[in-house]
């Protein structure tokens, strides 16, 4: 089954989480956060990717190959699926064609690296997004747009989530939304400002932070398994059908996302 | 022994010539920094010169602690520098070159185990203050370098912010950081969109004092420790 065959089944697809800071908690390499979520029920295993198209910005080749790289490792996972993640393009992008370049490399290495679907992740601004959907209908693979948003439902580059919805409309990504942001109150907050702008509505997709970045000690009891859980199902609940965690979201979070998504 | 000659003269020359380089680098402007001062310079070195002991600038520079869940701050001494930007950056540069390249602990001082905030190469091109109090650094090469997700980039970030907001309270209790010389968006995940406010939040048990210990058991307050403390508003993190 292909990951677009999956999603037109209706059944929700569930990803794995923060993978950079488990192995930065861990201690340890890509490949085992990839076990532990895998371990955890996950559908999705998202290659430690994100990165690479600042990387590609001033070295397209050695972007290229990191990004192999990481998609390879988590192909050997096992999970059913691999998504490419690929986060904003930076600060030294030189012009569109520039950044259509980097991006339409990465697509291509991860086309060709094994992937099931491009994450086009984190992103900021309609120029990475437009060039991100570009080269992954170029390279002949699904791709999943999601925007981060702040508490307040503002990009960092002054993007509101209605906009985000009306790109979505018309630009057509296989499935878009959210991921990291802050918390998942506040993730779950600008999705359902975009579910509420988008007519006719397409797949969706939010993946969250357990906690907001460099939150390392919060609150009891704001960033717990169940809690991430819980609002998690309620965006499935909402419409959500690709569902995951993102920055601090543990494997055990994820556990506690699948068990109750499959639950029902 | 004619060539040899030749070889030791131009020796004296590329000396002499290296020796007005640094005296230009180092000597204060008659007029001050002005409202922008600028420091450039390349990567740091890791293998600094040892400063003899009571003859640098104290500084507190910030690491990760060692389970990677806060920023530990340390006290040390750089090279003094009349330049504050030219200060700013030998601080940081000391951030780079990492917790294995500071002296060993004195008698009697407690030092935690602690970890690099700000990756291996990376670069501290610049530092600006715009004599409103905000600093402007130039960071190349950090984002390529950043691994471990968003935690890593508000740790490196915040290292750099609370290190200059500390060492420098009046002028940097803002800091605006540029990525490559330019201005960005974000670092991946944390926004760069405005300057960032340091966060004692981050920091891990104490702030070591900038004060000079002198003879009598008391201490004297540096230059720039007339300020306000950057953390004064803010809640300290449990250790």
């Amino acid at each position: 089954m292909t990951f677009l065959e999956r999603l037109a089944s209706g059944l929700p697809i569930l990803t794995d989480g923060g993978t950079g800071i488990e192995r930065r908690r861990r201690k340890c390499g890509a490949a085992d956060v990839h076990a532990a979520f895998v371990a955890a029920g996950v559908d999705v295993i998202v290659a430690d990717s994100i990165a690479v198209a600042g990387l590609a910005v001033t070295d397209p080749a050695r972007g290229a190959a990191a990004l192999a790289d990481a998609v390879a490792i988590a192909r050997a996972s096992g999970a059913p699926f691999v998504a490419a993640s690929l986060g904003p393009s930076g600060p030294g992008v030189r012009d569109a064609t520039h950044r259509r370049e980097l991006y339409g490399a990465l697509a291509a290495a991860a086309k060709e690296a094994g992937a099931d679907v491009i994450f086009a992740e984190t992103l900021l601004t309609f120029f990475d997004a437009d060039a991100a959907l570009d080269a992954a209908r170029a390279a002949g693979l699904p791709i999943a747009v999601t925007f981060a948003f702040s508490r307040e439902g503002k990009g960092y580059a002054g993007l509101q989530a209605e906009r985000t919805a009306q790109w979505a409309q018309g630009c057509g990504p296989d499935a878009a939304g959210f991921n990291c942001g802050e918390d998942p109150e506040a993730t779950l907050a600008a999705f359902e400002r975009w579910i509420a702008a988008l007519v006719p509505p397409r797949p969706w997709l939010t993946k969250s932070n357990s906690r907001p970045p460099g939150a390392f000690r919060p609150a009891a009891g704001t960033s717990t398994p169940e809690r991430f859980a819980v609002i998690g199902a309620h965006a499935v609940a909402l419409g959500a059908r690709i569902v995951g965690g993102c920055c601090g979201a543990t494997p055990d979070h994820l556990a506690a996302l699948v068990a109750r998504v499959r639950a029902g | 022994m004619q060539r040899a000659a030749k070889r030791f003269a131009a020796a004296i020359g590329i000396a002499l010539v290296l020796f007005a380089i640094v005296v230009r680098v180092s000597r204060p402007s008659k007029n001050g920094p002005g409202p922008i001062a600028r420091a450039t310079g390349g990567e740091a070195t890791p293998t600094a010169t040892p400063i003899p002991a009571g003859k640098g600038r104290p500084a507190i520079v910030f690491f990760v602690d060692a389970e990677g869940q806060g920023l530990v701050a340390r006290r040390t001494e750089v090279t003094p520098i009349a330049d504050p930007s030219m200060q700013a950056k030998a601080i940081l540069d000391a951030m780079v070159a990492g917790p294995a390249a500071m002296p060993p602990a004195k008698p009697g001082e407690l030092v935690s185990e602690s970890l690099p905030s700000i990756p291996a190469g990376t670069v501290v091109r610049a530092v600006f203050f715009d004599g409103k109090g905000t600093a402007i650094v130039d960071l190349v090469g950090l984002a390529e370098r950043l691994g471990g997700g968003s935690d890593s980039e508000v740790l490196a970030l915040w290292a750099v912010v609370d290190a200059l907001a500390f060492n420098f309270p009046v002028d940097a209790r803002r800091v605006r950081v540029l990525l490559d010389g330019r201005e960005a968006e974000s670092l991946g995940h944390v926004s760069l969109a405005t300057p960032l406010s340091p966060r004692r939040d981050l920091v891990i048990g104490e702030v070591p004092s900038l004060a000079i210990p002198i003879a009598n058991g008391q201490s004297e307050p540096i230059e720039e420790d007339d300020g306000p403390s950057p953390f004064d508003d803010l809640v300290p993190m449990a250790p």
